[in-house]
């Protein structure tokens, strides 16, 4: 999702102002002059200024589109793909504890390989020998107390 | 310091520390060698793994990996006209032209022998330079970091990309990322919008694998390839590599130095050091009518340059904690995590661990002539990997590094949207290595700033009232100054 320079601007000067204002609000230490909020400040102001020199270099163009999409919007494989990867993160984010890693890891691990173009048995193969071989490198050698979920007591 | 040299020996052969070494050097040629995975990348990846390590084999395993996966780019480049890390861009159209007139080991060869002799000459200028700087150093006080840190933010917005502004939109976002949590100098907590999980701060790594690895795995996903490429047959790598050196012994060693002091730089690393090698060895060339054409020279010094570059990078990141390049900002943010600050008392404090640093860099630049001789033998293999598996594995990867530094979930979200923003960010070309910068010296640039100013109470000229610090600030407000008027006096479009 490509911005143009002026509407990229103008997303960075509010950015910056948001910034600039949520540090002042920040209280201040009695007896000292530069608080929690006086370096944040001073980002808030630096940010806002480079989103309005952006917006005001920007407006002098006229070639730029307000926004321009990625063009792997058009083709429903792609699309399909980024959200498996979006909803991969997601699922294991919230019910990562619940999933447990190595059912999650078997299932992400083939599901990306098949939509990629591999054969779906050999895919499984890979997917099941790498959730363990990860589970042993991060669970076992690394001490990661990887989730167990569904196959607690199992393992 | 000869106990510390005996000491570092050990760091560095100790059995575990070796086998580190050399998993990593095997991840960094495989990563380097597949197009459109960096190096940094690697190094992200890599940063979960170095959390469960002692400091020598966790910074051993970065070294080895990057010196790799800088020259492992090479191969693709050569062989089907793909850089394999943007470091390999500059000159991947001379290597392939090689290959055409039959040369593939001719060129691979070249590369090879260039990097490795790179990457000692990098190494050996951080040794003879580090602990002299450090000597200077150690007289600095919070004015003169202060001004570092400015230096190095600057450079690293203003050199890395096209765009300055774009360049410092990025830091400035890295150093507000770096202010969420609590403040440690006043105990207040800031913009962590009532969650108990941001109150600690962003952790480095969640925010490292997401800016860096997620908008890759975007592209990966949505790329389509139709067919695997064709390797060429290859030739003996070592065949005439000898008179090859000889021939083109000048431009090597330019290549070194040339790469060195890009290395430096804050900001610039092997990337721009082997354009700017590519470009003066054809500038300086007796017959520049022959680059571009499968010439050896233009990839003697531009093979040499990126290497170098590696070592060079470190000498500002150890001496000052300011990063040379995207890697070493990684390494710094790891160094912080083993509990050892960069700087000058580094030198005092473990000297052992720093020798440890430079041997590792000499093992990992000699073994890159076996292991590179084998990989290029195996490339056939590696280059036709399925994309599918390796989508795969680095998005679990990502997944259980990002949980495994807390064994939190949280993290994992933290990851995510920070790859959102990275994605974002790259589609609209602003350079997400000043924003990794800004993340790790964010705290060191606040907390001199505001200790100078406590110091001074409230007197501005207390930040140039020191000899050193004024000439910094001379420094650093010549480079704002310089690329303020560049930017207005061309009147070039923001992303030109």
């Amino acid at each position: 999702m490509r911005l143009s320079d002026a509407a990229l601007g103008v997303l960075v000067a509010v950015l910056g102002g948001a910034v600039l204002i949520a540090s002042l609000r920040l209280p201040g230490v009695p007896g000292q002059e530069y608080g929690a909020g006086f370096f944040p400040a001073i980002l808030g102001t630096l940010i806002a200024g480079a989103g309005a020199a952006l917006f005001v270099s920007g407006m002098k163009r006229r070639d730029q589109a307000l926004v321009v999409l990625p063009a792997w919007l058009g083709d429903g494989w792609a699309v399909l793909n980024v959200a498996i990867l979006a909803a991969a993160i997601i699922l294991f984010a919230v019910f990562g504890d619940d999933i447990g890693f190595i059912p999650f890891a078997v299932v992400v691990l083939w599901l990306v390989q098949v939509r990629l173009g591999t054969p779906m048995l050999r895919a499984l193969v890979v997917a099941a020998v790498g959730a363990f071989a990860l589970h042993l490198l991060f669970g076992t050698l690394l001490r990661v107390p990887l989730p167990d979920g569904i196959l607690e007591g199992v393992l | 310091m000869t106990d510390a040299i005996v000491m570092a020996f050990g760091h560095v052969f100790a059995p575990y520390t070796l086998m580190v070494i050399g998993i990593a050097s095997l991840l960094g040629i495989i990563l380097g060698s597949i197009p459109g995975l960096t190096a940094v990348m690697g190094a992200a990846l890599l940063v979960p793994f170095t959390f469960f390590m002692d400091p020598v084999p966790a910074i051993a395993s970065l070294v080895a990996m990057s010196a790799m996966a800088i020259f492992a780019g090479d191969i693709p480049a050569t062989l089907v006209r793909i850089p394999g890390t943007p470091a390999s861009a500059a000159y991947a159209d001379e290597a392939y032209k090689l290959t055409l007139k039959g040369q593939p080991g001719r060129a691979l060869g070249m590369c090879m022998a260039s990097s490795a002799i790179g990457g000692i000459f990098g190494t050996i200028a951080l040794i003879v330079a580090a602990p002299a700087l450090a000597t200077v150093a150690t007289s600095f006080s919070s004015p003169e970091y202060f001004w570092l840190g400015l230096l190095g933010l600057s450079c690293a917005a203003f050199l890395a990309a096209g765009s300055p502004l774009r360049g410092l939109i990025a830091l400035l976002l890295g150093l507000f990322l770096s202010c969420i949590g609590i403040d440690v100098a006043t105990g207040i907590t800031r913009f962590a919008f009532g969650s108990t999980e941001l109150m600690g701060g962003l952790d480095f790594i969640p925010v490292l694998v997401g800016l860096f690895a997620v908008p890759e795995l975007v592209r990966m996903m949505t790329t389509r390839i139709d067919a695997r490429p064709r390797i060429p047959p290859l030739t003996n790598i070592f065949r005439g590599l000898g008179r090859d050196l000889w021939t083109w012994r000048k431009p090597v060693m330019r290549g070194n130095i040339v790469g060195t002091l890009i290395g430096i730089l804050p900001g610039a690393g092997a990337d721009i050091a082997a354009w700017v090698s590519y470009a003066v060895s054809k500038k300086l060339s007796r017959t520049p009518e022959k680059f571009g054409t499968g010439h050896l020279e233009g990839l003697a010094e531009a093979g040499a340059s990126n290497n170098s570059a590696l070592g060079g990078a470190w000498i500002p990141t150890i001496v000052f904690g300011i990063p040379g390049d995207s890697i070493t900002a990684i390494v710094i943010g790891v160094l912080i995590l083993k509990g050892m600050e960069p700087g000058p008392a580094i030198f005092v404090k473990t000297p052992d661990l720093i020798y440890a640093v430079f041997i590792v860099f000499i093992l990992a630049n000699l073994i890159m002539v076996p292991l590179g001789w084998a990989v290029i033998r195996l490339s056939r293999h590696i280059l036709t990997v399925p994309r599918g598996a390796v989508a795969a594995f680095i998005l679990v990867t990502c997944i259980i590094g990002a949980y495994a530094i807390n064994n939190a979930l949280f993290d994992v979200g933290v990851m995510l949207a920070m790859g959102v923003l990275g994605w974002f960010m790259e589609e609209n070309d602003i350079p997400v290595a000043p924003a990794i910068l800004g993340l790790v010296l964010g705290k060191v640039v606040e907390f001199n700033f505001i200790q100078t100013m406590i110091k001074g109470q409230g007197d501005l000229t207390m930040l140039v009232s020191r000899p050193i610090a004024a000439v910094l600030a001379v420094v650093v407000v010549g480079i704002w100054a310089a690329t303020a008027w560049n930017m207005t006096r061309n009147r070039q479009p923001a992303h030109a």
